[in-house]
């Protein structure tokens, strides 16, 4: 509506999960394809980048957050401005697959909207000899959810563009959803909302 | 311009009374708005501070509101937004909204008054407003202010204390005070000093407004595109919309007692300890406000406002008397002597290209960008949501500056390490009486790895020019020179492993005899970078190596030099400590044996009719209490020369630091020529 067309779209994605497995270096291997060995606990970063989503050029901004609940103080303030989420975990750890729940909470709290873009991302695919969650529980927790659930590699880099891309379809069909005049589930909620509030 | 007249009818009560149909303000219920408009400042404050509290309750909104950030169009989800749109049917109520937050709570206050205005659009407003609830009424505005990303009205930088101003809006260096004040000090300094009558000439008021607004949303503002005037304008406007005087509604009455003191050194000494009490952030404020202005003073010849008429322009601002403004710039070198009008540099903005390409500068950079952050980050909890992009967008620029950053510290690693493989390997051959090999590689500062530093370096410089005539009693007295200047150590260079002891004994007995000529085998090798390069000063190459270890001896030499000035200073400070502290105990003894006497007096007297002891007692008393007021004057002279001691050695660290450059830089060059 209001953005014209001269820039490309702007899809702007964060990562979360528990501290260590690998949204960092998903990030960094999607942007820079750099795999980075030793672990340093991020704070937050951001990155953009511009590629091109199903022949269209857009812009992705991706930011980075801290695991560690050292710093979920600020992340309020990133999740709110966030489109869509990539929740992380690592196969290899039980403990990070549980903490997606606590993220989902968190973000859905935020958002307020249960149909907010988002994947399941399992990490660390290379390691499947020390896999510690399974694969079902895995889909499983996805599927309740309703979305979709994805292994990656960031070191082979399997799966690192689908899960970017395959979220960044999610947003960009999400934003033309809402584009509908009226028709929207989001927009039809607020519109609701709207009218109470002038009663009231 | 239409924005403009509700802020000037603020300003100006009644501006518009007389040409009531100019405006677009209509004659009948905007009146009354006119007529509370009038009502003191103190309502205005009260009005403030409500706003403030309605923008705490605003917090569980925001969370929703925070979802459709700006730009955002499509996510509509939150209620109050689309609220907020639905509300921002009746333009001219808009308009007004975003103009003044003030005014806003006014009309809120007086909700039942308009109700009895017949005009329909004010009706249907009231009607919104009352219905909307308080809690909207800031969003309403953000989001009616035209598209700007950064609207954040509701947290003002104008009209509001010295502190919130000032933690609002700081400047990303350190130094606290708001943006505003900075920028147009800034200004004035560079191009206005000249200026005739400056401060005096009143600024176009429209643009003075539009300033005002830009820096309360927070927009970027070049003043360099401003007349000097209404840059003046402007801050004058900033202070006096203070709600507090800048030297607090407290110390003022005493400041201006303070002004009327006679004696100079007297009423310096009242006045600095007077300002000492100040809250940080006004006394930071005021002593960089009172520093221009004595610059401004200094130009009275081009500019012809001189101390007093400063003074008569800008009591009124300070909400003191025009005398308490000279005095205090009369006095303001040795006040605020610790105060440098710093020219500021804001944070880059996202968007640059170009960034800094030196460790130093990138560091630097990112402090400024991660204040910036964090002051985003306290707007955004405290409920503005208006934000979000600027978030990203600091923060992309921080991961780009760590990005850059963590590749240099990655690059002066490797070098680091090639250099640090080569000294071990030649320290297993010299066997010279700073043999500790292992220290040398080590991270401690010690005094073997300076020693083994320096005779890395004249080992090499005395293999090339081959004029090795020790002599082996300046060791020792290295020893003890080295001991605190551990950086010199860092920046050692491959040696090459011929000559041991004896060479780097003379090398150090040239550098702690302290004297001005160069030692002789350094001439040989000069045509070094400029000294402050020391971070790649690690070369590879043995050509570098010379360069850089010449480089090093001279500034080796010169920091020398410049510890032991300091170990004297701090000598000397200390002995006067020592004195002053001397001059307390002494009164305390005094008042102590004085209080002893007191004492004693009833009982050994027991027989002394009542009333005597009652006068001696009284006059004890009234001794002792002369002697308190010593006492603590002294230890207020105390503090005032441990600060004076600190500003002094920060003064000298820093000129002496540009003095070491100088020097080496000196010496370079004629050794350039002699050779």
């Amino acid at each position: 509506m209001k953005k014209p067309n001269q820039q490309p779209a702007l899809h702007k994605v964060i990562m979360v999960g528990s501290g260590g497995v690998g949204k960092s270096a998903l990030t960094l291997q999607f942007m820079y394809d750099e795999f980075v060995e030793d672990y340093e606990p991020t704070k937050a970063d951001s990155y953009r980048k511009r590629v091109v989503l199903d022949g269209e050029e857009v812009q992705i901004d991706i930011l980075d957050t801290a695991g560690q609940e050292d710093y979920a103080a600020i992340r309020d303030n990133y999740f709110r401005s966030g489109e869509g989420f990539l929740c992380v975990f690592s196969i290899t750890e039980d403990d990070s697959f549980q903490a997606t729940q606590e993220f989902r909470e968190q973000i859905l709290r935020v958002k307020n909207d249960e149909n907010i873009p988002f994947l399941l991302v399992g990490n660390k695919s290379d390691l499947g000899e020390k896999r510690k969650v399974p694969l079902s529980e895995a889909t499983g927790r996805a599927t309740q959810w309703g979305v979709p659930y994805v292994e990656t590699s960031a070191k082979t880099r399997a799966n690192v563009d689908k899960v970017f891309y395959d979220l960044m379809r999610e947003i960009r069909s999400r934003k033309m959803e809402d584009n509908k005049p009226g028709n929207s589930r989001g927009k039809d909620k607020s519109k609701r909302k709207k009218l109470k509030c002038v009663i009231l | 311009m239409d924005f403009e007249s509700p802020d000037v009818e603020r300003e100006f009560p009644g501006l518009y009374l007389s040409e009531s149909g100019s405006g677009k303000r209509s004659q009948d219920s905007d009146f009354s708005d006119d007529a509370h408009e009038r009502s003191t400042k103190k309502d205005l404050l009260i009005g403030k501070r409500k706003d403030k509290k309605e923008s705490k309750k605003d917090l569980g909104y925001a969370a929703l509101e925070g979802e459709s950030s700006p730009e955002e169009d499509v996510d509509v989800k939150s209620p109050c937004k689309s609220k907020k749109s639905k509300s921002f049917k009746f333009p001219t109520i808009k308009e007004k909204r975003e103009k003044s937050r003030e005014k806003d709570v006014k009309e809120k206050d007086k909700d039942k008054e308009k109700e009895k205005d017949k005009d329909v659009d004010r009706d249907k407003e009231k009607k919104k407003e009352s219905k909307s609830k308080l809690k909207l009424k800031d969003k309403k505005k953000l989001k009616a202010g035209d598209d700007s990303t950064e609207s954040v009205e509701d947290m003002p930088v104008f009209g509001v204390p010295i502190s919130v101003a000032t933690e609002r809006s700081h400047c990303h260096d350190g130094v606290e005070i708001p943006v505003l004040v900075r920028d147009c000090i800034d200004h004035v300094q560079e191009c206005g000093l000249g200026v005739d009558g400056i401060y005096k000439v009143a600024g176009v008021k429209s643009k003075v407004q539009n300033l005002r607004r830009s820096y309360n949303k927070r927009e970027m503002v070049k003043l360099g595109d401003y007349d000097i005037p209404t840059v003046t304008s402007l801050l004058k406007t900033f202070l006096r919309e203070l709600p507090e005087p800048l030297l607090t509604t407290d110390l003022t009455p005493r400041f201006e007692d303070v002004a009327t003191i006679k004696e100079f050194a007297v009423r310096e000494h009242e006045l600095s300890s007077l300002i000492a009490q100040l809250p940080l952030c006004n006394r930071t404020c005021i002593s960089w406000i009172i520093r221009h202005l004595e610059n401004v003073a200094a130009n009275e010849c081009q500019n012809k406002m001189g101390i007093s008429a400063l003074g008569t322009v800008l009591g009124p601002v300070l909400q003191t008397t025009p005398r308490l403004v000279s005095v205090l710039v009369i006095h303001s070198s040795a006040l605020f002597a610790n105060v440098k009008l710093v020219r500021y540099v804001p944070p880059l903005s996202a968007s640059c290209t170009s960034l800094p390409s030196s460790r130093e500068a990138i560091a630097a950079e990112l402090v400024k960008q991660e204040s910036l952050l964090n002051q985003i980050h306290a707007e955004m909890n405290s409920g503005c949501t208006i934000r979000s992009d600027q978030l990203w967008e600091v923060q992309r620029f921080i991961t780009l500056l760590k990005r850059k950053l963590r590749s240099l510290e990655k690059a002066q690693d490797a070098t680091n390490q090639a250099a640090d493989k080569a000294p071990i390997k030649s320290n297993q051959q010299s066997a010279g009486p700073s043999t500790s090999t292992a220290k040398a590689a080590s991270v401690s500062p010690s005094v073997d790895k300076i020693d083994f530093a320096l005779q890395v370096a004249s080992e090499e410089s005395c293999g090339k020019s081959g004029s090795g005539s020790g002599n082996g009693s300046g060791n020792d007295a290295a020893d003890v020179a080295v001991k605190e200047d551990p950086t010199e150590a860092e920046r050692k260079s491959t040696p090459k492993d011929e000559a041991d002891g004896v060479i780097s004994n003379e090398h150090v007995a040239t550098v702690t005899s302290a004297a001005h000529e160069q030692p002789s085998q350094e001439a040989t090798t000069v045509l070094a970078p400029p000294p402050t390069s020391e971070q790649t000063d690690n070369g590879s190459s043995p050509e570098s190596e010379e360069k850089s270890t010449t480089l090093l001896q001279i500034e080796h030499a010169e920091l020398l030099k410049l510890q032991n000035y300091l170990v004297l200073r701090i000598t000397q400070e200390l002995e006067e400590i020592e004195a002053l502290q001397g001059e307390i105990k002494t009164a305390r003894i005094i008042k102590s044996e004085l209080s002893g006497s007191n004492s004693k007096q009833p009982n050994s007297d027991a027989r002394v009719p009542l009333e005597v002891t009652e006068i001696s007692t009284d006059e004890a008393n009234t001794e002792s209490e002369k002697f308190k007021k010593e006492t603590n004057d002294l230890s207020e002279q105390v503090a005032q020369s441990m600060q004076d001691r600190m500003n002094l050695v920060r003064q000298i660290m820093l000129e002496r630091e540009a003095c070491i450059r100088l020097r080496t830089q000196l010496r370079i060059n004629q050794d350039t020529e002699t050779k």
